[in-house]
């Protein structure tokens, strides 16, 4: 009954196929992490629901980004920016949790979660409302810049600021390592999405990358993103339990 | 991921915005914008050679200078009797102080390091030129005295170099990582700025690439392990003060430069401008990578 209501996805159509293995791999994820907040110490569960909560979140959008992307052969910007403005700023709460101990102030909370909602509000002005023709590339650079401007504050905080410091600061060697980590997911795995920016029309890269294709970066590197930056998260809580248990 | 590493992400952005909005950056306003940054960190970085050589060094000033001009004149006389070979050996030059001045502070305790600074040296120089490679040819050709530098495109020699030192440079920090000689921090930001350069290098015109690398990843790197040495050394030691260390022997540099800038106008001198600076740079490179080799060993030592 469930296959015969499916649409089918074509064996080169890499696009659909990526959407249905994102939201295999994140609902998977998703209940992985749920599940071992039993493992962990009081202190850490919240860390794990958070993760659990970006994989589940982008799970759903997955799961209609695949139906609508089969349904219409577009790319389906307005899901992915509300997967993104949902499940990126909790990935910043993820370092308010984990520097928190160390003394990580609400404030450094709210700044993150504003970088990130500035830098998605404005790369979705950018990407959903370009005008096209003679101004699409003036529109599309100008809240470029605006965005990134949300993307390198996180970057500075996470690498050399605020959080970077408090994980020093923390006398853990798990904690540090584990922070160093999430910001090189911030760093690398992060690059792609003004990397696909640039790719759209109007965009500098537009003639290097067709704009099509970059759904397919996209979906590998949000998967690799959500799942990995839980990944980090559950290890660190893993191992700071195990800790406090022989202690 | 340091502060310049930072910067230097930062400012690739906002170019890569700039040639969005525009198109493309006029070669006046890449020479113009190349050209300040050189002035303000590009030459300053190589100005206080005489104190850092001098400080906790036998050497007196007088056989120091000596020394220094002396090697900038045989050079010289090197690049009148043999421009191909001065200039080839100004890029294993250049190349070899690059890659000191990137690892150096690693302290990497093996016999071959200096063969691993010439091989990162090599893998930067010759990505920059591989992937510019049209853009090089053509700006050589346009001149008759450089026009024979465009031998380095021929005969598959770039590529080469090109294949087997990226291939060297990163299998030697792996060996490097194995052997827990460097730490796995280190490893993944000297991976991710290998990747950053080839991306640079890959996207921007040439001029906006070395740049980018000279000015941002080089010389502003050297000042800050020069302020920071003489820090310990000079008592007292501010921004002020170091700037008006640095600023005699620039002064110096860029008033040469005019100098020779009006004298060519007025008697029409039969040397190009690009040979004249690719002459000026490599005479000046000489004694300051054999001073800055004797500056990595000093904080190195420490």
């Amino acid at each position: 009954m469930l296959l015969s209501i499916m649409e089918p996805i074509a064996p080169d159509n890499y696009v659909a196929f990526t959407f249905f293995l994102g939201y295999i791999a994140m609902f998977a994820a998703s209940i992985f992490f749920f599940v071992e907040r039993g493992s962990v110490d009081k202190k850490w569960k919240m860390s794990l629901l958070v993760s659990a909560l970006i994989t589940g979140i982008a799970a759903v959008h997955y799961y209609y980004m695949r139906d609508y992307n089969l349904a219409t052969g577009d790319s389906p910007t307005f899901f992915r920016y509300v997967d993104w403005i949902l499940t990126v700023p909790l990935m910043c709460v993820e370092f308010y949790l984990l520097t928190k101990l160390a003394g990580a102030t609400k404030k450094l909370l709210w700044k993150l979660i504003f970088a990130s909602t500035w830098m998605l509000v404005c790369g979705y002005i950018g990407e959903a409302f370009n005008p096209g023709g003679d101004a699409a590339t003036s529109h599309s650079v100008t809240w470029g810049i605006l965005s990134t401007v949300g993307y390198l504050y996180i970057l500075y905080t996470v690498w050399i600021g605020e959080v970077a410091l408090l994980a020093e600061k923390s006398n853990s060697e798990t904690i540090k390592k584990g922070v160093r980590s999430l910001a090189w997911f911030v760093l690398v795995g992060w690059a792609i999405y003004p990397i696909g920016y640039m790719c759209m029309d109007g965009g500098w890269l537009s003639s290097i990358m067709d704009p099509a294709s970059i759904d397919v970066w996209y979906n590998i590197a949000d998967a690799i993103n959500k799942i990995g930056f839980g990944l980090v998260v559950y290890t660190i809580a893993i191992s700071e339990s195990n800790k406090q248990l022989a202690n | 991921m340091n502060k310049l590493l930072f910067i230097y992400i930062v400012i690739c952005y906002l170019i890569a915005s700039v040639f969005t909005l525009e198109n493309t950056i006029t070669i006046q306003n890449q020479l113009l914008g190349s050209s300040i940054l050189v002035i303000i960190f590009g030459i300053p970085h190589g100005a206080i050679d005489n104190i850092l050589f001098l400080t906790e060094s036998n050497l007196s000033k007088k056989v120091f200078y000596l020394l220094y001009f002396l090697s900038m004149l045989l050079y010289c006389f090197l690049w009148f009797i043999s421009p191909l070979y001065s200039f080839i050996f100004f890029l294993f030059m250049s190349a070899y102080h690059f890659g000191e001045s990137q690892l150096s502070n690693y302290n990497i305790e093996i016999n071959f390091s200096k063969f691993i600074f010439l091989i990162w040296g090599v893998a930067l120089i010759s990505t920059l030129f591989l992937y510019n490679a049209e853009e090089l040819s053509n700006l050589f050709n346009s001149y008759d005295d450089t026009s024979n530098f465009s031998i380095i495109f021929k005969y598959n020699v770039l590529d080469f170099l090109f294949y087997s030192s990226n291939f060297v440079i990163v299998l030697s920090l792996l060996y490097l990582k194995i052997n827990k000689l460097i730490t796995n921090e280190i490893f993944s930001t000297e991976l991710f700025q290998i990747i950053l350069l080839h991306i640079t290098f890959f996207i921007f015109p040439v001029i906006i690439s070395f740049t980018l690398y000279f000015v941002f990843l080089h010389s502003i790197k050297v000042l800050l392990q020069e302020y920071s040495y003489l820090e310990q050394k000079i008592s007292g030691l501010n921004l002020m003060k170091f700037i008006k260390l640095l600023a005699p022997f620039t002064l110096l540099s860029l008033f040469f430069f005019i100098i020779f800038i009006l004298i060519s106008n007025i008697y029409n001198i039969d040397i190009s401008l690009l040979l004249f600076l690719i002459i000026s740079i490599s005479v000046i490179t000489l004694p300051h990578s054999i001073s800055m080799t004797s500056f990595y060993d000093k904080i190195n030592f420490k």
